[in-house]
């Protein structure tokens, strides 16, 4: 079984680093997803192109030596596969082929993503303090992207709260970005869990955060937006939470203050809270859908 | 006519969930295809329709229905490939549920109606990638057909040309009597080819009557005119999961 795993995650990175025929990742991992099988993926890939077979396999060992040195660094290469990839990061149109982790992997906990802009008021940090320290007290995980701001607001209340907070980076795991949360980072590591969907050393790109920002969405059973201008990484993620059919709750900073705010009340699952209370209210309602869902199929069925 | 009953259970679920990404079919003349609801502006019918009939003509589906549209790069895209991977999205798996239990509890009758003869018989078109274990389509549709009907195992016969209509694609398992109304129930559609295959399968096993419920039709905006669909109709109106998968409008009488 170790062994089956060691292949298909082999077979993955080398799908991944030499894109046969071209194929984005994208491609790769719909196809991945849809074969349920890198390894039958990666053979189908290459049967039939110009690999030579010397090549594959100089391909697959490279592969294999780079996630040897990955888990010799402590870093958990998790396909979009494995039993323990988050499953609700699964469900959305923008999955990653693979997730890294430093930390605890919980593949179905309860999660919430706080988020918001890093140039954030006095107001707005402490709005999202207020909201995490008493996530943590409900035993709900804090998901933000470790950006300075709203998001280290977030994590370092959860930890200060002893509860748990996940952050998913816009870097590869092996790097610090910004440079000034590298001890927040390694702290997260330690107590909660970090993801990265990039390969380990993948250094800071434009489009990487917003990238990070789907995953944070589909990873949580909510996106909180804290407080956020009319231009920011949060303002996408409460958009792309729509998409992905995810609950949304803004406070009224952001439901007042931005135009793209006031625009998204009334949408479905988009939820204003004015208070941290409304926060977890805005919560505990966001869950009844999914339930009165299977409720009534079970109720139907044969009916 | 729509069994509204069923209607005030589902859709407010459906829409809880999945309003802010469902897209419900455009059904109108000129605009979108008649038979398959892709974009066709100024035709009745959109090209690989029309060359469908030209060859097949009445042997084809008499009707079809779609109850949501689909496409790659989207949540609806994502949801009709995660239903059926070998360990499903659940919350893709409810979607899919919910959808289908709108269409055949919602709208159980409308296919009987628009054709004037009760529906007898169903069947799921089976997959050509022979894929193991219980078939997707039948396992989200079952709980929600009526034990009156009798069920139709189509067997593949041939897997070349896997996209092309084609008369030997599949052989039903029995032969029916020109009452027989059978209801052909497939995931997506993209080019009708599987669905209207198994259409003329049924047909050859003499069937008199073909209704083809199928739950997303799959877009592909790198066509101009589906682009211009999406843009201009699909991202500026809300989904209406009331309307009727069957004419896009009100329920038959």
């Amino acid at each position: 079984m170790v062994s089956m795993t060691r292949d298909e995650h082999a077979s993955l990175v080398a799908l991944l680093q030499t894109r046969p025929g071209g194929l984005t990742w994208r491609a790769i991992t719909d196809w991945v997803l849809e074969a349920g099988s890198a390894a039958d993926v990666w053979s189908q890939a290459t049967s039939g192109t110009l690999f030579e077979t010397t090549e594959e396999s100089a391909a697959l060992s490279n592969a294999r030596s780079d996630l040897d040195a990955w888990e010799a660094d402590g870093i958990r290469f998790l396909s979009v596969l494995d039993a323990d990839f988050p499953k609700r990061v699964r469900a959305i149109h923008e999955a990653p082929p693979f997730l890294t982790a430093r930390g605890s992997v919980r593949p179905d906990e309860y999660a919430v993503s706080v988020v918001g802009s890093r140039a954030a008021t006095a107001e707005g940090l402490g709005i999202a303090r207020g909201i995490c320290l008493a996530l943590a007290e409900k035993n709900v995980t804090v998901i933000a992207g470790l950006a300075l701001g709203i998001d280290t607001a977030a994590h370092t209340a959860a930890l200060e709260a002893g509860g748990r907070t996940i952050a998913v980076i816009g870097t590869g795991i092996r790097q610090y970005y910004p440079p000034a949360n590298r001890g927040l980072q390694d702290e997260i590591a330690q107590r909660g869990l970090v993801l990265s969907q990039f390969l380990p050393d993948a250094p800071p790109h434009r489009h990487s955060f917003l990238m990070r920002n789907a995953i944070m969405s589909g990873l949580g059973h909510a996106t909180v937006i804290a407080e956020a201008g009319e231009k920011s990484g949060a303002r996408a993620q409460a958009r792309m939470a729509v998409g992905h059919g995810r609950p949304v709750i803004l406070t009224d900073l952001v439901a007042s203050r931005t135009q793209w705010g006031r625009d998204l009340v009334g949408k479905p699952r988009v939820y204003v809270a004015s208070s941290v209370s409304e926060v977890l209210d805005a919560l505990e309602k966001t869950e009844r859908p999914e339930s009165a869902a299977d409720q009534l199929l079970r109720e139907l069925s044969h009916s | 006519m729509a069994d509204s009953r069923m209607l005030d259970a589902i859709v407010p679920l459906v829409e809880q969930l999945g309003s802010a990404y469902l897209r419900t079919p455009i059904r109108e003349s000129m605009t979108t295809c008649r038979v398959c609801l892709t974009a066709s502006p100024g035709q009745e019918m959109c090209d690989p329709c029309q060359r469908q009939y030209f060859t097949f003509g009445d042997r084809l589906a008499d009707q079809t229905a779609f109850v949501i549209y689909a496409r790659a790069a989207h949540q609806t895209g994502r949801i009709m490939y995660g239903y059926k991977e070998s360990a499903p999205v659940e919350e893709h798996v409810r979607m899919v549920q919910l959808l289908f239990a709108s269409a055949l509890l919602g709208h159980r009758d409308c296919p009987a109606r628009l054709a004037g003869v009760e529906v007898t018989h169903w069947c799921v078109v089976p997959s050509l990638k022979g894929r193991a274990g219980p078939h997707p389509v039948e396992s989200a549709v079952w709980p929600f057909l009526s034990q009156s009907l009798s069920k139709i195992t189509l067997q593949v016969q041939t897997t070349q040309e896997p996209r092309r209509v084609r008369v030997d694609r599949f052989a039903s398992d029995v032969e029916l009597g020109a009452g027989a109304h059978v209801l052909v129930l497939d995931d997506t559609w993209t080019t009708g080819g599987h669905a209207q295959s198994a259409a003329l399968s049924v047909r050859a096993a003499g069937a008199g009557v073909i209704s083809v419920l199928v739950l997303a039709r799959w877009l592909d905006p790198n066509w101009d005119a589906t682009k211009h669909l999406i843009e201009k109709r699909l991202n500026k109106t809300p989904p209406d999961l009331r309307v009727c998968p069957w004419t896009g409008g009100a329920c038959p009488d």
